[in-house]
């Protein structure tokens, strides 16, 4: 309302000074505050890096089985050698599906997973026949915490810093945060895998594991890796482009044994953006998504610790773009670029650029170097929805480039994707109860169980031992899959990729070329393999936590250099303006790790 | 002189030659007026074609739009986009839970704005200092932690639809305008009230707020269209997604990219594409505010203005 009475003047003046006074007052109680709460959260020292045991020998599971066929993963060894193994362990269970005695009460389990909405659901949004199995011969429920891959690590963290996280945490600890796993441990809000040497399959696959044996911290395993399916490839990643081979046929340069030298693949990639199959200068040669660019198009042979730390080559490490052969590498980029291998807009370049140009028919090869089977075979049917006339099989191929190094460029990959925490407040009956339940999916059948169905139902086992699917058939032919929603959930116990091999929609050309694939990545005479350095992937260190591999900005820098002028001195300048910002990073990593 | 075009001339200088001649179509058009038309026109164009492209892509098959991302005109129409997400059982989710939000929310908001600014107006022991705590939350705040804390541990409603109604009751600045507005009445009104006998809160509600109707609808706008873009505290409190509100599924579908589809198996696929089903999810929760807005717009544009401080 209108105020009344007081002179214009005489009521600003006394207004100003009173406003004036209670500015001074709430600023000195902020400051106040703010001391106290720098105060409050400083000190307590340097917090030193927690130290990990040192690792048993790993002991091959094959050589206590006599049971086990050849060839299989170590799941299917570990369940042979359970048999043999201590009787004081809850037995991992091929059994009856009706809860035994030790599974009389029910426990419901949250559980933080993406897709939580779909996550073991039908397309009615009923449970799924798959998941209540599980539930039935556990006596268990999952209740699902949703996450998204752009806020899963903050959610976490969140969750973690004010105790409000699920029983079971998807924790998916990339390399640079380790040391936040480390320190969740020591804050205690982890509970540990206590025993689960108990559990024959969890000991089995933790004997033979590589870096997921860095979540075993103080002695305990405080979080349990997601295994890769990797039996086949050994970890090696398979960094085989697909491209159009049809396009390569009419170039004159196609190979057919899935190799090209790094000459062959270059006039190649040139050929056909000079050809323009696509028309009217549509044809791009190569697309990169982030880390694809500088390191699986070539340049990555010529430095392949460019995104991340490595050998200095005196026994100590430094940050890659800081190696003299990363400026080589991105000279070579610029090269691609300016000849017009690489798409032009690749500085603008979305996720979705590469398969909708491939399957429109605008672009030449997509680098994919998490090659699975399945993954394989999407490529050949995303591109028949898009062109339903086409034939994939005769358009598309696979293929390795040698690098200028002459050798096929392969990194070890982790041995696992993602991990699951137990939150600490979770009781010892309900963690109990989990291991038994991880035990299984971690077991031969429970493998299956995970890739093909429920045992007995949707497949069995045939007379030689093997698994064959027992799964549905559409009226065109093709197979029902028993399950529309696992992968949320039963990826974060193990993933299951190659059993895409033995799943009865896998076209038998996609087997035969992913086998013909796996066989050259495994030749050590054609390849290069970049092995991971344990001690330098999951290393803890202040500084080097908080500055990381800096990935994103050589990402965008590179992306940049493309359009520079003078590529060599921008990225020299750069690099050199991130000196000061990664030395810490490097000194602290050199004092731990240098021999 | 003789009027033309309806202008009476008066004293003063003429008026340009352009303005006597009026719009475009008369005879010797002018060209200022035309290149005005046409500049804004194709401004409207390139304003307006992203959404049209939405549009087009929502109706087009996933072949069509791979071989031409850049549509101009509907190429093979179809419905399979918007039959996925209609057939979505987190849209029917979504949308129960946004429109609860959005009525109780907008009625709770609007009402402790209004009583808020009231009681602000009248001269409380310590309004200043109540008034100067109010402002300060506009500029510092507890951080994000203590927030949660304080929601999910201390008056526990987390997990529950009520985190994101209750508390967002007040937007300082709705509530600045509110007050600056009602300072605007006359202050004559309220006292005759008084005089007859009536307490604070039948003025405000029987004399003052009949008044404030032009302001009420524009707060009442401003707090409908924020909840029902409500998402940030679903992401953050909610546990069950049977509490999302329908931005929060559009939001993650959004940043999945092709997640909605990507993890069903292949050979279980409808043939949709997620850039399709990202443009229906878009039209269809954008398709409400669209309808209400031409009929809202002068409130927007009058809110602006109202309750600015006068002199």
């Amino acid at each position: 309302m209108k105020k009344q009475g007081k002179t214009a003047a005489g009521a600003g003046m006394g207004r100003l000074g009173g406003i004036c006074s209670a500015a001074r007052l709430m600023a000195m109680c902020l400051s106040a505050a703010l001391l106290l709460g720098i105060a409050a959260c400083g000190g307590g020292g340097n917090q030193a890096a927690a130290t990990t045991t040192a690792a048993p020998p790993a002991t091959s599971a094959a050589d206590e089985t006599t049971a086990a066929p050849a060839g299989d993963a170590a799941a299917d060894e570990t369940t042979a050698s359970a048999d043999a193994a201590t009787t004081a362990a809850p037995a991992a269970t091929d059994a009856a599906t009706e809860p035994a005695g030790e599974f009389a009460e029910h426990i419901k389990f949250t559980m933080s997973v993406i897709d939580a909405e779909k996550a073991g659901l039908d397309a009615d949004g009923n449970i799924e026949p798959h998941l209540q199995w599980l539930y039935d011969k556990f006596n268990i429920e999952f209740e699902f915490y949703p996450l998204t891959w752009d806020n899963y690590i903050d959610q976490t963290r969140l969750w973690l810093a004010s105790n409000d996280a699920p029983d079971l945490i998807m924790f998916d600890v990339a390399a640079v945060r380790y040391s936040e796993f480390v320190q969740s441990v020591n804050d205690g809000l982890l509970k540990p895998y206590t025993n689960y040497e108990q559990y024959p399959n969890l000991k089995a696959k933790m004997d033979i594991a590589s870096t997921g044996r860095q979540f075993i911290v103080n002695g305990e395993l405080y979080a349990w890796p997601a295994f890769l399916d990797s039996s086949a490839n050994k970890f090696r990643m398979m960094t085989a482009p697909y491209y159009r081979k049809d396009w390569a046929q009419a170039a004159g340069l196609y190979q057919a044994d899935h190799i090209y030298t790094w000459d062959e693949w270059y006039t190649l990639v040139k050929t056909v953006v000079e050809q323009d199959p696509a028309g009217n200068g549509q044809t791009i040669g190569l697309i990169g998504i982030d880390w694809s660019l500088p390191k699986y198009w070539g340049p990555g042979s010529i430095s392949p610790y460019i995104l991340q730390y490595g050998p200095d080559g005196a026994g100590g490490y430094t940050w890659g773009p800081l190696l003299p052969e990363s400026l080589d590498a991105i000279k070579l980029i610029k090269q691609m670029y300016d000849d017009g291998l690489i798409w032009s807009d690749q500085v603008m370049v979305k996720a979705e650029d590469t398969e909708n140009n491939f399957d429109g028919g605008r672009l030449f090869a997509v680098s994919s170097p998490s090659t699975s089977p399945g993954g394989m075979r999407d490529v050949f049917k995303r591109f028949k929805e898009t062109n339903p006339e086409s034939n994939p099989e005769e358009l598309i191929d696979f293929a390795y480039f040698e690098g200028p190094d002459g050798k096929i460029l392969s990194y070890e990959t982790n041995d696992h994707w993602s991990q699951e925490a137990m939150n600490a407040n979770l009781s010892d009956e309900a963690a109990e109860r989990w291991k038994t339940v991880l035990d299984y999916l971690v077991s031969d059948e429970g493998y299956y169980y995970i890739a093909l169905g429920i045992p007995g139902v949707d497949w069995h086992y045939d007379a030689s031992g093997e698994p064959v699917a027992d799964w549905a058939q559409n009226e065109d032919g093709t197979y029902k899959a028993p399950m529309l929603n696992a992968w949320p959930w039963a990826r974060l116990a193990a993933s299951a990729d190659n059993a895409d091999l033995i799943k009865p929609n896998m076209p038998e050309h996609v087997r035969k070329l992913y086998g013909e694939l796996v066989d050259i990545v495994l030749d050590d005479s054609k390849v290069r393999q970049i092995p991971v350095d344990v001690d330098l992937a999951f290393f803890t260190g202040e500084a080097f936590g908080s500055v990381g591999t800096l990935e994103a900005d050589i990402y965008q820098e590179v992306a940049g250099l493309l359009i520079s002028n003078d590529a060599e001195g921008d990225w020299n300048r750069w690099v050199e303006s991130k000196r000061p910002v990664v030395q810490p990073a490097i000194d602290e990593i050199n004092a731990a790790l240098k021999k | 002189m003789a009027a033309t075009n309806g202008y009476t001339q008066a004293a003063g200088p003429k008026p340009s030659r352009a303005f006597r001649r009026g719009a475009v179509g008369r005879k010797g058009a002018d060209i200022p007026m035309i290149a005005m038309v046409v500049f804004l026109s194709a401004w409207a164009l390139i304003i307006l074609f992203p959404f049209y492209n939405a549009v087009l892509i929502s109706f087009a098959p996933q072949r069509v739009y791979i071989r031409t991302p850049l549509l101009v005109y509907p190429i093979e129409p179809t419905l399979d986009a918007y039959r996925f997400v209609f057939k979505w059982p987190s849209l029917a989710t979504g949308l129960r839970n946004t429109s609860f939000i959005l009525v109780v929310g907008t009625t709770y908001n609007v009402l402790l704005t209004a009583l808020t600014a009231y009681a602000l107006t009248k001269p409380i022991p310590g309004r200043k200092f109540f008034r100067l705590m109010i402002l300060f939350t506009m500029f510092f705040g507890g951080g994000l932690f203590p927030y949660y804390l304080f929601i999910n541990s201390t008056i526990h409603l987390g997990n529950t639809i009520w985190a994101m109604i209750l508390p967002t009751g007040i937007s300082i600045m709705d509530l600045l305008i509110m007050q600056s507005y009602y300072e605007t009445l006359p202050e004559e009104i309220a006292e005759s009230a008084r005089i007859d006998g009536a307490g604070e809160l039948k003025t405000l509600f029987r004399i003052v707020l009949p008044m404030c109707k032009p302001m009420l609808a524009t707060i009442t706008l401003y707090c409908a269209v924020a909840r029902w873009n409500e998402w940030w505290y679903g992401m953050l409190f909610e546990r069950s997604t049977d509490n999302y509100p329908m931005m929060l599924f559009l939001r993650n579908m959004l940043a999945e990219t092709r997640a909605v589809t990507a993890n069903i198996p292949i050979s279980q696929r409808e043939l949709v594409f997620s850039k399709g089903i990202q443009m229906a999810a878009i039209i269809v929760t954008m398709a409400p505010i669209v309808c209400v807005y031409p009929f809202l717009q002068k409130y927007f544009v009058k809110g602006i203005t109202l309750g600015g401080v006068k002199g």
